[in-house]
C-alpha cells in the first residue's frame, strides 16, 4: 500500500477584490486535479516551472495550506479531514524542509532550541535528553555538535539547510516533504546536501516527496517523476523512462533545456524552444493546457482534456499524441 | 587534495562535513581557531541571558538604567531623609513664608523655593512619584492592551484585523488631549485616573506598529515550520513571532514613557490631571510659567528632571533593541 495517496487534489486560492466590501472574483488554480502515490521508502521528484503549483502541492499535502478539494490519504488516514488530535499525530510522521535556508530558521532562537522545538511542541523528554538528541541529529547532518549554542546568522546557506534537516528529523518522521531544499544554494553546496538527504533516506527509512525545478538535481535523487505544467500532471514515470524516452512534449522541452557541461555539446545539439508564456492560472486554456505551446498541437487538443494514460510500462502521460521522444543528450548531438 | 602532515589536528577533512565552511587554508600549519571547549558544559544560551549580557556592554544604555534606578531609589526613600514634606499649604509656616519665598538656590535649598516658599527639592523628588508612575504605567497599560489587540489583527487577519484597525481609527481619531480630558472628566480627577487615561489612549498606536510587524514576521518559512511541527497559536505568537517582532514595540515604548509624562504635564496644566498640592514634574513647569523671568529656578529643575528622566528611557530603549538583536556583535 502506498505511504502517500493524492487523489485529485484541487487548491483554488480566492482572488479578492475591492477593499471596503471585498467579494471574490476569480480563483488562482494553483493545483487543479493532481493526483499521485508515494511508496514508503521511494523518493517522487516533483519536477515543473514557476508557479506551476508544486510547491503548493507539497504544503497542501501537510495542511499548511487548506487544499480546496481532494483526499489526501497517507498511511490509509484522510489528512485532509483530520482534527485537532489528528492533525498533531500526523505531524509527527511528516515534516517539510523549505527552499530558503535564511527565512525557515528563527533568527532568534539558538541551534539547540530550532532542532528541538518539535519534542518541545509534543512534550517529550526532559531538557538534558532533549539536547542529547540535538547533538546527535547535528552530529548526523553533517555539523559540529558543539555549535548547539549559535544563532542561525552564524551559519553558511549549506550549514542552514542542514539545520533544517535536523529539525524535520527531530521526530523521525516517515514522510518529509522537501520544497525546493536546493535551489537557494550554491551549486557546489547543492550536491552535498542532495547526498546527505540520500545518505539520510538509507539511514532512517524515510520517503520524500522532493519538489524541485532543477531537472539534474530530480534524477539524482529521484525513484519517480512527477512533470507539473500549470496545476496539472503531465506526465509520471520512473526516472530511467522519463529521461530517455519522455512522452508528452512539455516533459520533452524542458529536458531539452537542461545544460550540457561542454560548449561544444551545448551548442551542437538539439532544443526545442516553447513559445510564448504560461497562460495565467486564473483563467487555464480549454482542454489541453499545453496547447497554446505545444509544437504538436492538434485541433482535438483545445476541445478534450487528455487523461494520464498508461504510454510505457511504470510511466503515464497526459497527451492525446504522447510518443517516445529520445532526448538524450550523445543522440541529440550525433544527428546536429 | 589534502596534505595530513600540514594539516592541524581537529580541522575537518570530509569535504561533506565541511560543507558551506568559510574558506580557510587547509595547508598551512597556522592554528585554526580553537574548538569551544565549554560549549558543551556551559549553560544554554538564551536569548533574554544574551540581550542582558550585551546590554551590560552598552554604556549609554547603563547610564539611563543607572539613572532611572537612581531616581527610584531617591524617591522610595524620601519620605526617610526629604527635609519638607511635599508641600501641603497646612503644613507652611505662615511666620517665615514672607522670607522665604521665591529664594534662589542656596545651600538650605539647593534648588530654589516657589512662591509659597516651599523647598523645590523637595517637590521635585515627591513629583518623581507621580511622574514615574505615570511614565511606567500608562505605557504598561497602552503595551498590554495594544500588544493583545496588535497579535489579533496581525496574526488572525480577516474579520479580527478589520474590527481592531477600526476601532484603533476610532481612538486616534479624537485630538489626543481632548479625548483624555473627556475620559477623566467621566473618570474623574486623581491621578490613577490619569493613568488609566493615558494609558488608555496610547494602545491604537502601539497595536498598529506590533500589527505591521506580525504582518512581515509571520510570512517567514520558520512560521510555517513551526505549524508544520504541530506548534499552537500560543507557542508561535510568544516563541517565534513575538521575539522577532517586538523590537518597535520597545523603541516606541520607551519613547512613550517621556511622552506620557509629558501628558501628564499637560493634564495637571489644564487642571485634568494630578491636583494641587501633590506635586508632578508637569505640574511644577506649569506653575513656573508664569515666573520663567524672576524665578528661573522653578522650571529649570523639574524641567531638568523630566529631560534626564526621558532621556534615560529613550537611551534604555536604544540599547534593549540592540542587545535584543543576536546578529549584534558581543
Amino acid at each position: 500500500m502506498a505511504l502517500l495517496k493524492v487523489e485529485n487534489l484541487v487548491k483554488h486560492f480566492p482572488v479578492e477584490q475591492g477593499v471596503i466590501l471585498s467579494r471574490v472574483g476569480a480563483h488562482v488554480k494553483a493545483v487543479d486535479g493532481v493526483s499521485f502515490e508515494v511508496d514508503q521508502g521511494e523518493t517522487l521528484g516533483l519536477v515543473g516551472e514557476s508557479g506551476c503549483g508544486k510547491s503548493t502541492t507539497g504544503r497542501c499535502i501537510i495542511r499548511l495550506i487548506e487544499p480546496t478539494s481532494g483526499p489526501i490519504e497517507f498511511e490509509g488516514r484522510n489528512v485532509v479531514a483530520m482534527g485537532r488530535r489528528g492533525l498533531r499525530e500526523f505531524r509527527r510522521e511528516v515534516q517539510i524542509i523549505f527552499q530558503d535556508p535564511y527565512a525557515s530558521l528563527n533568527p532568534r532562537m539558538t541551534i539547540g532550541e530550532i532542532v528541538s522545538e518539535p519534542l518541545g511542541v509534543n512534550k517529550m523528554g526532559t531538557a538534558a535528553e532533549q539536547r542529547k538528541v540535538v547533538q546527535d541529529l547535528l552530529d548526523v547532518v553533517g555539523l559540529n555538535p558543539e555549535h548547539i549554542n549559535r544563532y542561525p546568522h552564524e551559519f553558511s546557506g549549506g550549514q542552514r539547510q542542514r539545520i533544517g534537516i535536523a529539525r524535520a528529523l527531530t521526530l523521525r518522521p516517515k514522510l518529509i516533504v522537501c520544497d525546493e531544499p536546493v535551489s537557494a544554494l550554491d551549486v557546489s553546496i547543492q550536491a552535498q546536501v542532495v547526498n546527505l538527504l540520500q545518505d539520510l533516506q538509507d539511514q532512517f527509512g524515510l520517503t520524500y516527496l522532493f519538489i524541485a525545478h532543477d531537472l539534474s538535481v530530480i534524477r539524482h535523487i529521484s525513484d519517480r517523476i512527477a512533470v507539473m505544467y500549470l496545476g496539472k500532471i503531465v506526465e509520471v514515470g520512473d526516472y530511467k523512462g522519463l529521461y530517455d524516452a519522455p512522452h508528452h512534449p512539455y516533459t520533452q522541452s524542458l529536458l531539452s533545456a537542461v545544460p550540457v557541461p561542454d560548449p561544444e555539446l551545448q551548442r551542437k545539439r538539439e532544443r526545442i524552444i516553447l513559445q510564448g508564456d504560461v497562460p495565467s492560472p486564473i483563467n487555464p486554456p480549454e482542454g489541453c493546457r499545453f496547447h497554446t505551446r505545444c509544437p504538436i498541437a492538434q485541433p482535438v487538443c483545445s476541445q478534450k482534456e487528455p487523461e494520464l494514460r498508461d504510454v510505457a510500462p511504470g510511466q503515464k502521460a497526459a497527451c492525446h499524441f504522447a510518443k517516445p521522444f529520445p532526448i538524450d543528450l550523445k543522440v541529440a548531438v550525433q544527428k546536429g | 587534495m589534502t596534505n595530513p602532515t600540514s594539516t592541524p589536528p581537529g580541522s575537518n577533512l570530509d569535504p561533506h562535513d565541511s560543507a558551506g565552511h568559510d574558506v580557510r587554508d587547509m595547508y598551512s600549519p597556522l592554528p585554526v581557531a580553537p574548538l569551544e571547549e565549554h560549549a558543551l558544559s556551559g549553560p544554554t544560551r538564551t536569548l533574554w541571558r544574551d540581550a542582558w549580557r550585551r546590554l551590560r556592554k552598552n554604556k549609554l544604555a547603563m547610564a539611563g538604567l543607572a539613572w532611572v534606578v537612581l531616581v527610584i531609589a531617591v524617591t522610595l526613600s524620601a519620605d526617610l531623609w526629604v527635609p519638607d514634606a511635599f508641600g501641603d499649604p497646612e503644613t507652611i509656616n505662615t511666620a517665615t513664608a514672607a522670607q522665604n519665598y521665591l529664594l534662589p538656590p542656596s545651600a538650605e535649598h539647593p534648588f530654589g523655593t516657589d512662591k509659597l516658599a516651599r523647598d523645590v527639592f523637595s517637590r521635585v523628588v515627591y513629583g518623581a512619584r507621580i511622574s514615574l508612575s505615570v511614565g511606567v504605567i500608562a505605557v504598561f497599560i497602552s503595551i498590554t492592551i495594544g500588544l493583545i489587540m496588535g497579535a489579533l489583527a496581525g496574526y488572525y487577519g480577516g474579520l479580527a484585523d478589520v474590527l481592531v484597525m477600526r476601532l484603533a481609527d476610532v481612538f486616534l481619531a479624537f485630538p489626543y488631549v481632548l479625548f483624555a480630558v473627556a475620559l477623566i472628566a467621566v473618570l474623574g480627577p486623581g491621578y490613577i485616573n490619569v493613568f488609566i487615561a493615558i494609558g488608555v489612549l496610547g494602545w491604537p498606536t502601539i497595536a498598529r506598529v506590533f500589527r505591521s510587524s506580525i504582518l512581515s514576521v509571520k510570512e517567514n518559512e520558520y512560521i510555517d515550520a513551526a505549524r508544520a511541527m504541530g506548534a499552537s497559536d500560543a507557542r508561535i505568537i510568544f516563541r517565534h513571532i513575538l521575539p522577532n517582532a517586538i523590537a518597535p514595540i520597545i523603541v516606541y515604548g520607551t519613547m512613550a514613557t517621556g511622552g506620557a509624562i509629558l501628558t501628564e504635564a499637560a493634564l495637571s496644566f489644564l487642571g485634568m490631571g494630578v491636583q494641587p498640592p501633590t506635586p508632578s514634574w508637569g505640574l511644577m513647569l506649569s506653575d513656573a510659567k508664569a515666573l520663567m523671568q524672576r524665578a528661573p529656578w522653578m522650571m529649570i529643575y523639574p524641567g531638568a528632571a523630566i529631560l534626564t528622566t526621558v532621556l534615560s528611557f529613550v537611551l534604555m530603549g536604544d540599547g534593549l533593541r540592540d542587545a535584543l538583536d543576536v546578529k549584534m556583535k558581543d
